[in-house]
């Protein structure tokens, strides 16, 4: 049989070449593009989830830690994401519930007993050496224990302090409060109406108040804000020693009558209305004279928005005690971590003195270590010289975690507007408050 | 053949384009909503696989001052919105369908609050509302000789004052069905009516009104339905206070959700919002829903 010749065969075998070649390369393409993110792999990333403190943490805050890590541990890939405050802890439980969660994230005393409960949190200690848990401050260590284990490495503490404004009380004669009887001297003699009146003296028009002597807001449900301190200075706690909401003690009931007495009195009306973060406003526009729980960064905002405000770190006061509140924030490793001695191990880089000294001078937060205190308060020596003094008093601060604290807070403060706007006694306010929380608990 | 797999793709065709839309309203809706059923049933928290617990979220229900206290709430607030956004939307649009100068920049202008975020309305409220003679609700309040008020910081006023700021909003929206409602009724019927000698109020009671009644009826379902469901202002306006004055159902289903981590309670209540809604929008609908015909 005579073979056929095509005509063409020369151009089609061209074109075959031609798409093999095609075809290999592509291939070749494909298992270089599967192949790299497997070499690439072989680095490790520890996943942290953080939440903004200053304009741009990532350079400035995380930047001069990270690249030394990474420089010293070439296998660690460290990546940071910075995630918006809001709903922040909806997120970190959508990512948990979905798998996704990051291998740190950053935790506050407030939430971080509800992931321990699910057990969703690991128990760190064994991660840190026996120097660096001696080094942290009783307050920072309180913040972050349950049930005896410690559960997350702290990074700054919220100690709150109240604020003064030193030209006002020099005006006046008068020096900070120390006792509750000075703050109800000082408050009385700072409302001051238009006439130069104050609000003690005969003739005070309440209906034309220039100067408040005290700032606050009785919305919002962070307590913290407003009624924890006097709580906790008048003796009285959240819960006894079963755990049972003891909000209407004798003590609790004191410190309810406080918080009315300086809505009646020393505060404006006004306030009723607004969050204690919008009665801020009125410390910076040096409308009022002094007010209560100033967390260490609202100094660095307030300078910002006026850098001749004449404010000043107040002494933490005393009444039964000598104790004040806040928070502390840190870095847990969530259990779903895939690698958590990795992540203990740039926590414990980043939660070092000199790392956390640097940390919390630039976001204006006082540090878990004791180390730390010295570089801190020189750092804003310069910036804020008064700032040295919250150093000085975190000492005393009081934090009580508990798996539904959000949720109890929001229960007082629904009882605590009550009391403030008279809609109850301040004795019944905190029936009602004992009575709800225990038996949201299940007393 | 040929013909029969035609015929199979015409009829098959038309269901595969729908396939995505469905898709996605399954998903994120149907199933979604008989989820909540399920959970409603146990105790879940994200973390652990939820327990089933029989009726038992239901009971606590029942016993929960808190949330008698939100439905109440709830009612109240939709009691505020149903009559206004009925009737105030009819009209403005009954005044937008004559013949004024810069009908078109009226209807826009109206229609702004409704496309603007609802989060930058209330923090715009907000600021208005200010309990001090600033705040520029009470500035303007004074000319009248109105003493200021603490608007959001008084149960007396602050679920009146979100109710205010939540009808301003939607006036909008509803105007907008009342316009073409109105462009629908035959201009022969009201011509008509005017050479029998009809006054206005008896040609918009007679005539405008009755063939207006099913735009009237899905105002009313509609602005129930949205009532029943109000979330954002409370989140930024209130937070549920002062005093839980201002906490609704909803509010309550974030609250113990994802502040007390109480799925299954959460979603109990999420249950009886949905019951209560569709059983009013029922009675909306047999109610409201006779039909009109000349």
């Amino acid at each position: 049989m005579k073979r056929v010749k095509n005509k063409s065969g020369g151009k089609f075998k061209m074109k075959t070449n031609l798409k093999n070649i095609t075809m290999l390369l592509l291939v070749l393409l494909m298992m270089f593009l599967l192949v790299v993110p497997i070499i690439s792999s072989a680095k490790e990333t520890v996943s942290m989830w953080a939440f903004p403190l200053t304009e741009d943490d990532l350079e400035i805050l995380f930047k001069p830690i990270v690249e030394p890590f990474e420089a010293q541990n070439p296998d660690i890939d460290v990546n940071i994401e910075i995630i918006p405050w809001q709903n922040r802890v909806e997120r970190m439980v959508t990512a948990i519930a979905a798998g996704k969660a990051p291998d740190v994230a950053y935790l506050n005393t407030d939430n971080f007993v509800a992931f321990v409960a699910k057990d969703a949190l690991l128990p760190v200690e064994k991660y840190m050496s026996d120097e660096t848990l001696a080094d942290l401050k009783i307050g920072a260590k309180q913040g972050f224990t349950w049930k005896g284990h410690l559960y997350a490495f702290p990074i700054l503490m919220v100690y709150m302090t109240e604020v003064y404004n030193k030209e006002m009380f020099k005006k006046a004669g008068l020096t900070p409060p120390t006792t509750w009887d000075e703050y109800e001297d000082c408050a009385t003699k700072l409302t001051i109406d238009k006439n130069g009146n104050h609000s003690a003296q005969v003739g005070f028009d309440r209906g034309n108040v220039m100067q408040w002597g005290v700032a606050d807001g009785a919305m919002g449900t962070i307590t913290t804000c407003f009624s924890d301190v006097w709580l906790f200075q008048a003796g009285g706690d959240y819960f006894d020693e079963n755990g049972k909401c003891i909000f209407n003690s004798p003590e609790g009931i004191e410190a309810a009558t406080m918080i009315v007495k300086m809505f009646d009195n020393w505060i404006d009306p006004a306030a009723k209305g607004m969050e204690p973060e919008e009665a801020r406003g009125l410390i910076i526009k040096e409308k009022a004279a002094m007010m209560a729980n100033w967390q260490p960064h609202f100094y660095k905002m307030a300078l910002e928005q006026n850098p001749n405000l004449p404010i000043a770190v107040g002494p933490t006061m005393k009444h039964r005690k000598k104790v004040g509140t806040g928070s502390v924030a840190a870095y847990g490793i969530f259990s779903s971590s895939k690698h958590p001695d990795l992540a203990a191990k740039w926590l414990n880089w980043l939660t070092n003195t000199q790392n956390m000294a640097h940390f919390c001078s630039t976001s204006w937060f006082s540090p878990p270590r004791l180390s730390a205190n010295p570089i801190v308060q020189e750092n804003l020596r310069s910036e804020f010289p008064s700032f040295a003094e919250i150093v000085e008093q975190d000492k005393y601060m009081k934090v009580v975690p508990h798996e539904q604290l959000q949720t109890i807070w929001e229960l007082s403060a629904a009882e605590f507007q009550s009391c403030i706007l008279h809609k109850k006694t301040p004795k019944q306010a905190m029936d009602d408050l004992t009575q709800a929380v225990n038996q949201f608990l299940g007393f | 053949m040929k013909g029969r797999g035609l015929l199979f793709k015409k009829s098959i065709g038309p269901y595969l384009y729908l396939l995505p839309s469905i898709s996605i309203f399954l998903v994120f809706l149907i199933l979604p909503i008989f989820s909540i059923f399920g959970i409603s049933f146990t105790k879940y928290n994200y973390f652990k696989s939820p327990e089933f617990v029989g009726i038992d979220q239901y009971k606590r229900l029942i016993g929960d001052p808190l949330f008698w206290k939100s439905l109440r709430n709830t009612f109240l607030y939709v009691l505020m919105c149903v009559p206004f956004l009925t009737f105030f939307p009819l009209l403005i649009a009954m005044l937008l369908n004559v013949g004024i100068r810069a009908k078109s920049f009226f209807r826009a202008l109206f229609f702004i609050p409704v496309v603007s975020s609802a989060i930058v309305v209330s923090l715009i409220w907000k600021w208005m509302y200010y309990g001090g003679k600033e705040g520029v609700i009470n500035y303007l309040l004074h000319f009248v000789g109105i003493e200021p008020k603490v608007w959001l910081g008084f149960p007396e006023y602050a679920l009146t004052a979100i109710a205010i700021m939540a009808n301003w909003k939607s006036v909008g929206y509803y105007m907008i069905f009342y316009l073409a409602g109105l462009q629908t009724i035959p201009r022969q019927l009201v011509e008509a009516a005017k050479i029998d000698g009809a006054s206005g109020w008896h040609i918009f009671y007679s005539i405008t009104l009755p063939l207006l009644r099913p735009i009237i009826m899905l105002v009313i379902i509609l602005v129930s339905i949205y009532s029943f469901q109000v979330f954002d202002f409370i989140y930024v306006l209130t937070r549920g206070g002062p005093a839980w004055s201002t906490i609704t159902v909803n509010w309550l289903i974030y609250s113990r959700a994802f502040t007390s981590y109480q799925m299954g309670y959460a979603s109990s209540i999420g249950v009886i919002l949905f019951i209560i809604i569709f059983i009013v929008s029922m009675l909306q609908v047999r109610f409201l829903g006779r039909k009109f015909e000349y």
